[in-house]
C-alpha cells in the first residue's frame, strides 16, 4: 500500500516539476517583455533596457560620486506629456484583482494546487522531499477571521519559537531535538512553512553560540541549513536588479510605501508659490527603483510647478551589518539609468551620495524643498542610533519626512523579538508565495534570502505607536497623507494579491496589512 | 503461503536450538539452587544493564532510543542535568525517575550516539544517524498531537516526512533497518490518531479494526496464526503471561475438582492448552479436575466466532490428552461492559478470572474500551472469583510527574508514547537477538502481530491522557486502589534456599521423564516433579515451592536469549523485561469475598487462603502448543 502511495507521489512530483518549468519559462518571458506594465511607458527605459546588460554596459562617468557631485544635468524643457492620470492609478486590466479588503479566492486556490514540489536545493540530503503546499481553508480570511486556524497552519513557528526559547534558556537537549525536527522539515524552496523553517533554523543555528557559549554550541549537531542563495550583498548584480523590479511588480511590500512616499513628495514639491528645487534624501532600501515614478509624476505637476532641478542624495549604509534589503552587490549602480531616464523626460536631475547624514548637512542649500525619506532602514538600527539619526534629520530642518517602517515589535526578550520577526517573515514568505504564484523563482529566492537575514537582526523592532513617540520626541509632528495619495495607493494595491489590504493607521498614516495582519506603515512628519 | 509454511519449518530448527539451551538449564537445575541464584544475579536489571552498556550497547536499537531520550550526555560541560531541562520533564525526567537507566545514561561511556556523529551502531542500521532523525520526528509528532500547543497541521507535516523516510520499508524489505521498521509502525499509529481513528467514546477501535481485519480476511488468518506461533517460538513474550497466570491458577485451585475459568480475551486459546497440559500431567497421578472455560466475547462481530473456534480447538485438544473439559461463551453488553449474570455458574466450581491484556491484537477477540476491563474485574469479584490473574504491559512505577499540572497532559502522552517506543524497541531487539537471521519471519511477526499491538498501545496512551483511560500504573494498581480493594496474592517464591535444597534433593530421584516427544521436555519436567514434596512443604508452612510462578517464568526465560530478565517488583507481580526495559507484567489478585454477588460491600476483606504449593507445570515443552496452533493454521490455509 505505501508503495503505491510513494509511486503516486513520484508522479505528482514529476508533474509538479513539469508545471514548474513551464511556469518558469512564462515568468522569464514576462520579465523580458512587458512585465513592467504597471510603470507603463513612463519609465519605458526600464522596459527597453531589460536586456539587463544595458544597466551595466555603460560605465557611469562618476563611479565614485560623492557629496554634491552632479552626475548629469538635463536642462531641456519638459516635453508635453500625454495627460493621463497618475501612473499609480494604472491598474493593469490584465491582472484583475478583487477589491482590496476581500481575499482573492482564485489566488489562494492556486497556492493550494501544487501539491508536491521537489526540493531542488542542493542542501537537501534526501533528494525528493514532498512539500505539500498547505491547504488553506477559508483563503486569506478577513481580518482576524479564522485566525486560530491560520495559526495552526503555520506549523514552522510552532517549532521555531520553542526552539528559540530553548536556545535562550540554554536547554541544549531541547534545542537538539528541535534542530533534528527542523532539519527534516526545512527547505529553502518548499512552501512558506518549509522556507520559514529553513530561514529560522539557520538564524537559530547562528544565534546558538552567542546564547549558550561556543563550547556548548559545538556539542549540538546542526543540520545542514545554509541558504543556497546569497543575500543582496553577494548577489549577481543583474539578478539583483531584475529581482528588485520584479518584486515591485508583484508585491506591494515595498512598492506601496514607495508609491505613497512619492505621492507625498510630489505634493510637497508642488507647495509654495514658485517652483522650487527639490532635494530628496534617500535613506531607504529601494536601490533606485522608487524614483522613476517620482520623477515622472513631478513632470506632470499642474501649473508648471515642476521643480526646476531635482537633487537625490542617497545616504550610505547606517548599520553594520547592513539592514535587510539595504545592501547591494558591488557593481550595482542605478545612477546612470536614472539620469538617462530623467533626461528622457526632460527633468534636471543630480544624484549624489552621502556617506552619512552629517555629510548631507553640508549639501543642503537654501530655497530648496528638502524631503527626507526614511524607509525600512531606521528600524534595524539600535535604539540610540535611531534617536541620533532622527535628531540629525531634524537638524536638516526638512520640509517633510517620510517614515516607512515595519510594524512589528516584540516583547523585549530575545525569544519574543525572534517570534515577532518570525511572524513578519512568515508574512513575507507567504506573500511572496502568492506574488510569484507559488513558483520557486530565482528572484524570489534572492529576495527571501535577504528577508531571512532579518531574523538575525540585533535591534528590537518597534510598532507603529513606538515610532510615533520616537518621532515626537525628536521634534516632529505628524502630517496626513492627502486623499489623492491614498486613492492612488489604493488603486495600486488592487493589482496585487487579494491578501493585501491598506488601512488608516491613525493621524493620517497608512498601514499595509497581509491577511489582516500588520506589515508596515507609512507616515509623514514635519518639524514641530 | 508455501513460503510461510517453510518458515514454520524453520521454526522447527529453532526449537531444536531451544532444546540445547534447555539442556544447559537442566544442568543448572541439577546443580541445585546455587545455580538458580547465579541465574538470578545474571538477570538482575542492574547487572544486566552493565553488561548491556559495556558489551553490546552499541548494537542496540533500544540503546539508541535510550541515548536519544537522555542525550544530556551532550551537555556534560554544563551544570547539573536537572537544571538543564526545566521544561523537559517528559523527555528526560521520566527516565531519570525510572531507575536503572537514569544511573547509566549519565555515564559517558554509555551513549550509542556520540556528539560528533561517530556512530558505533553495528551493521543493523545502514545509516544510524537516520535512526535518531526518525526518533526525533516521532517524538515531535507525538508532541504535536498533544498538549496545550497541539497542532494537527504540524503533526501532519511531520508524519508526511516520516513516511517518506520509511517508505521503502513497506515491503518489509531486508534493506530496512530495525529502526526504520519500528518507526514505520509508530508512524502509522500516529497517523491513525491524526486521522481520527482515535475513537471519541469507545476505545480500542484500532485494535479491533486490525483484529477484525485479520479475522475477516481469510488470506490473512493463516498469516496471523503463523506469526503468532513464530512469536511464541521467538520470544517468551506470550508464554510468560500464560505460564505465570496458569501457575497462579494451578496453585489457587489445587485440590479442587471443578475449575471454571472466565477468560476476558481468549484469543487463540493457547493459554488453556498449556493449562490442560499441566493438569493432566501431574506426576502424583491425581486425575485432572474438570475444566470449564467461559470465553468473554463482544456482542456481535467476529469475536464470538473466533472464540468459538478457539473453543473447538481446545475441546479437541482436551479430548486428545484426556482432560475433562467444557467450553462456553458470554457476551459483553453493547457498551462493552461485562455483566456477571451472563456467566453460567455451576455450583461447586472454583471460579477463576483471567485477564490477559495487550496480547497480540491480531488475535484478540474482544474490544477493550474504557470501562470494559474494569467491569470485568469488578464483575468477577462480584461472582466470587477465587483468584484474578492479570497480564498486561508493564506501566512502570507510578510516576511523580503526574502531579505537575498544566503541561502534564502534553508530557503525559509524549512520555507514554516514548515509553511504548522504548518498550517496542526492546521487543524488536529481543526478536532480532534471538533470531538474527530470520528477518522474513520477524517481518511477518512485526506486521501481523506487533504492528496492530503498537497501534493499540499508542491509541491507549492517547486516550489515557484524556483522563478516562485506565490508570497509568496499570490494572494491577487500579485493583489495589479502587473501591474494590483487591488483595495482592503473593506469588510463591523459590528463593528460600534451604527449603529449596531439601525439596530438590528429595525430588531428584523421583524424576520421571514425562515428555513423550523428548524435545525440550526432559529439562523442564524437573520443575514439576517435586509437586508431592511441595504438598508436604505446604503442610509444614513453607510458602515456597519450585513450581511457583516466578520460578516457572525464570525457567521459561532460560529457553530464550540471555537478554530477557525477570523481576519481582512486588510479592504478587513479576515483570518480564528485555535488558533494562520492562515489557510485560503478570500479577495475581484475590477479590474480597462477596456474601452476595451483587454490589460489593466495602471494607469487608477476608484474606483468601491460598495454597502456595501447586501441582506444578509438569512439562514446559512447546511442541504441543505448536501442534495446537499449527493444526488450524494448516486447516485454514
Amino acid at each position: 500500500m505505501p508503495m503505491h502511495i510513494s509511486a503516486a507521489c513520484k508522479i505528482a512530483c514529476m508533474k509538479a516539476m513539469n508545471c514548474h518549468e513551464k511556469e518558469h519559462q512564462e515568468l522569464a518571458a514576462a520579465t523580458t517583455s512587458n512585465g513592467l506594465d504597471w510603470l507603463e511607458d513612463s519609465i519605458s527605459f526600464l522596459t527597453a533596457d531589460v536586456d539587463i546588460g544595458g544597466w551595466w554596459s555603460t560605465p557611469p562617468a562618476a563611479q565614485q560620486d560623492d557629496i554634491g557631485s552632479v552626475v548629469a544635468q538635463t536642462l531641456s524643457p519638459p516635453a508635453p506629456r500625454p495627460t493621463t492620470s497618475s501612473p499609480l492609478a494604472h491598474a493593469s486590466p490584465s491582472i484583475a484583482s478583487p477589491a482590496v479588503s476581500s481575499p482573492s479566492e482564485p489566488s489562494s486556490k492556486k497556492r493550494k494546487s501544487p501539491a508536491h514540489r521537489a526540493a531542488s536545493g542542493g542542501h537537501s540530503s534526501s533528494n525528493q522531499r514532498r512539500r505539500s503546499e498547505q491547504g488553506r481553508p477559508g483563503g486569506g480570511g478577513k481580518k482576524g477571521g479564522g485566525a486560530a486556524n491560520d495559526r495552526d497552519m503555520r506549523w514552522a513557528e510552532q517549532l521555531l519559537n520553542p526552539c528559540a526559547a530553548a536556545v535562550e534558556a540554554g536547554n541544549l537537549s531541547r534545542v537538539q531535538h528541535l534542530f533534528y525536527v527542523l532539519g527534516e522539515l526545512n527547505s529553502f524552496s518548499g512552501d512558506a512553512n518549509h522556507r520559514l523553517a529553513a530561514h529560522g533554523l539557520r538564524a537559530l543555528a547562528r544565534r546558538l553560540p552567542a546564547a549558550v557559549g561556543p563550547a556548548a554550541a559545538a556539542a549540538v549537531r546542526v543540520p545542514a541549513c545554509e541558504c543556497p542563495t546569497p543575500a543582496f550583498a553577494c548577489a549577481e548584480p543583474r539578478l539583483f536588479r531584475a529581482s528588485l523590479i520584479r518584486f515591485h511588480e508583484v508585491s506591494p511590500w515595498f512598492a506601496l510605501p514607495n508609491a505613497l512616499a512619492n505621492a507625498a513628495v510630489a505634493q510637497a514639491a508642488a507647495r509654495g508659490g514658485e517652483p522650487r528645487p527639490l532635494h530628496v534624501v534617500d535613506l531607504g532600501v529601494s536601490h533606485g527603483v522608487q524614483w522613476p515614478t517620482l520623477l515622472e509624476s513631478l513632470t506632470r505637476l499642474p501649473g508648471g510647478r515642476a521643480p526646476p532641478t531635482v537633487r537625490l542624495t542617497v545616504a550610505g549604509p547606517t548599520a553594520t551589518p547592513p539592514a535587510p534589503f539595504s545592501a547591494s552587490p558591488p557593481g550595482y549602480d542605478f545612477s546612470p539609468h536614472l539620469l538617462r531616464y530623467a533626461k528622457s523626460i526632460d527633468l534636471q536631475l543630480a544624484i549624489g551620495r552621502a556617506a552619512s547624514l552629517d555629510s548631507v548637512h553640508g549639501f543642503v542649500t537654501a530655497g530648496e524643498a528638502l524631503v527626507v525619506c526614511l524607509q525600512f532602514r531606521l528600524g534595524h538600527a539600535a535604539a540610540e542610533e535611531r534617536a541620533e539619526i532622527l535628531s540629525k534629520v531634524r537638524g536638516l530642518n526638512p520640509e517633510l519626512v517620510v517614515l516607512s517602517e515595519l510594524d512589528a515589535g516584540g516583547d523585549g526578550t530575545a525569544a519574543g523579538e525572534f517570534a515577532a520577526r518570525l511572524e513578519l517573515l512568515w508574512r513575507f514568505l507567504e506573500s511572496t508565495s502568492a506574488a510569484f504564484k507559488g513558483r520557486d523563482a530565482e528572484e524570489r529566492r534572492l529576495l527571501e534570502a535577504e528577508a531571512g537575514t532579518s531574523l538575525s537582526a540585533e535591534a528590537a523592532g518597534e510598532g507603529r505607536d513606538a515610532w510615533r513617540e520616537r518621532m515626537a520626541a525628536a521634534g516632529f509632528e505628524e502630517a496626513a497623507f492627502g486623499d489623492e495619495a491614498v486613492e492612488t495607493a489604493k488603486s495600486l494595491l488592487r493589482k496585487y494579491d487579494g491578501g493585501w489590504e491598506m488601512s488608516a493607521a491613525g493621524a493620517g498614516a497608512v498601514a499595509l496589512r497581509w491577511k489582516g495582519q500588520p506589515v508596515s506603515f507609512c507616515s509623514l512628519w514635519r518639524p514641530a | 503461503m508455501e513460503v510461510i509454511m517453510d518458515d514454520v519449518a524453520g521454526g522447527e530448527l529453532e526449537i531444536s536450538g531451544c532444546s540445547s539451551t534447555t539442556t544447559s538449564s537442566c544442568s543448572s537445575l541439577d546443580d541445585g539452587t546455587g545455580m538458580m541464584y547465579h541465574a538470578w544475579n545474571g538477570l538482575s536489571p542492574v547487572a544486566d544493564w552493565g553488561a548491556f552498556c559495556s558489551d553490546d550497547g552499541g548494537q542496540d536499537l533500544h540503546g539508541l532510543i535510550e541515548s536519544m531520550l537522555c542525550d544530556d550526555t551532550l551537555v556534560d560541560d554544563r551544570a547539573a542535568p536537572a537544571s538543564m531541562f526545566p521544561d523537559d520533564g517528559y523527555c528526560c525526567g521520566y527516565y531519570n525517575a525510572s531507575g536503572p537507566s537514569s544511573t547509566t545514561t549519565t555515564n559517558p561511556g554509555t551513549p550509542v550516539y556520540d556528539v560528533d556523529g561517530q556512530q558505533q551502531q553495528g551493521g543493523d542500521c545502514p545509516d544510524p544517524e537516520k535512526g535518531l532523525r526518525l526518533l526525533h520526528l516521532l517524538m515531535a509528532a507525538a508532541e504535536a498531537l498533544s498538549g496545550p500547543h497541539k497542532s494537527r497541521e504540524l503533526a501532519r507535516v511531520i508524519l508526511v516526512r516520516l513516511k517518506e523516510m520509511v517508505s521503502h520499508t513497506a515491503g518489509a524489505s531486508a534493506a530496512a533497518s530495525n529502526m526504520e521498521r519500528l518507526a514505520a509502525h509508530f508512524t502509522d499509529a500516529l497517523q491513525a490518531l491524526l486521522d481520527g481513528s482515535h475513537p471519541v467514546g469507545g476505545g480500542g477501535r484500532q485494535v479491533a479494526a486490525a483484529a477484525s481485519h485479520h479475522h475477516h480476511h481469510g488470506q490473512h488468518t493463516g498469516d496471523v496464526l503463523t506469526a503468532f506461533q513464530m512469536l511464541q517460538d521467538m520470544s517468551p513474550y506470550m508464554k510468560f503471561g500464560h505460564f505465570t497466570a496458569n501457575q497462579a491458577i494451578l496453585e489457587a485451585v489445587a485440590g479442587d475438582r471443578r475449575v471454571h475459568v472466565v477468560d476476558y480475551d481468549i484469543a487463540e486459546g493457547v493459554q488453556w492448552a498449556s493449562l490442560m497440559q499441566a493438569m493432566t500431567s501431574r506426576p502424583d497421578g491425581v486425575p485432572p479436575p474438570h475444566l470449564r472455560i467461559t470465553a468473554v466475547s463482544r456482542a456481535g462481530g467476529g469475536g464470538s466466532r473466533a472464540a468459538q473456534e478457539a473453543g473447538r480447538r481446545l475441546a479437541a485438544f482436551a479430548a486428545s490428552i484426556g482432560q475433562p473439559f467444557s467450553f462456553g461463551q458470554c457476551r459483553l453488553d453493547s457498551d462493552e461492559k461485562f455483566r456477571p449474570a451472563t456467566v453460567r455458574m455451576v455450583k461447586g466450581e472454583t471460579l477463576v478470572a483471567n485477564c490477559v491484556l495487550h496480547q497480540a491484537a491480531a488475535t484478540t477477540t474482544v474490544r477493550r474500551p474504557t470501562g470494559s476491563v474494569a467491569s470485568f474485574l469488578t464483575g468477577m469479584a462480584a461472582l466470587g472469583a477465587k483468584v484474578v490473574t492479570v497480564v498486561e504491559e508493564d506501566q512502570g512505577e507510578p510516576e511523580k510527574d503526574d502531579e505537575e499540572s498544566g503541561d502534564a497532559a502534553a508530557g503525559g502522552f509524549v512520555a507514554r508514547f516514548m515509553e511504548e517506543l522504548h518498550r517496542y524497541s526492546a521487543v524488536w531487539d529481543s526478536l532480532e537477538a534471538g533470531f538474527p537471521t530470520q528477518s522474513r519471519v520477524r517481518g511477518l511477526v512485526e506486521r501481523a502481530i506487533l504492528a496492530p499491538n503498537i497501534a493499540g498501545a499508542v491509541s491507549r496512551a492517547y486516550r489515557a491522557v484524556g483522563g478516562d483511560g485506565e490508570a497509568r500504573s496499570g490494572w494491577g494498581e487500579w485493583m489495589r486502589g479502587s473501591g474494590f480493594r483487591f488483595r495482592a496474592v503473593p506469588l510463591s517464591c523459590f528463593n528460600h534456599s534451604q527449603a529449596d535444597k531439601s525439596v530438590w534433593s528429595k525430588a531428584k530421584g523421583e524424576h520421571t521423564p514425562a515428555s513423550p516427544s523428548g524435545r525440550g521436555g526432559s529439562a523442564m519436567c524437573a520443575a514439576g516433579t517435586p509437586a508431592a514434596h511441595l504438598a508436604a512443604a505446604d503442610d509444614s508452612g513453607d510458602a515456597c515451592g519450585h513450581g511457583g510462578p516466578a520460578s516457572q517464568a525464570r525457567l521459561l526465560l532460560g529457553l530464550f536469549n540471555d537478554g530477557y530478565t525477570m523481576e519481582e517488583t512486588s510479592p504478587n507481580k513479576i515483570v518480564l523485561g528485555w535488558k533494562s526495559q520492562r515489557l510485560l507484567s503478570a500479577s495475581v489478585w484475590a477479590p474480597p469475598p462477596m456474601s452476595v454477588p451483587s454490589s460489593p460491600p466495602e471494607g469487608v476483606f477476608q484474606p483468601v487462603a491460598m495454597a502456595p504449593a501447586s501441582g506444578g507445570v509438569g512439562r514446559m515443552e512447546f511442541d504441543y502448543i505448536d501442534s495446537f496452533l499449527v493444526e488450524p493454521a494448516y486447516a485454514l490455509v
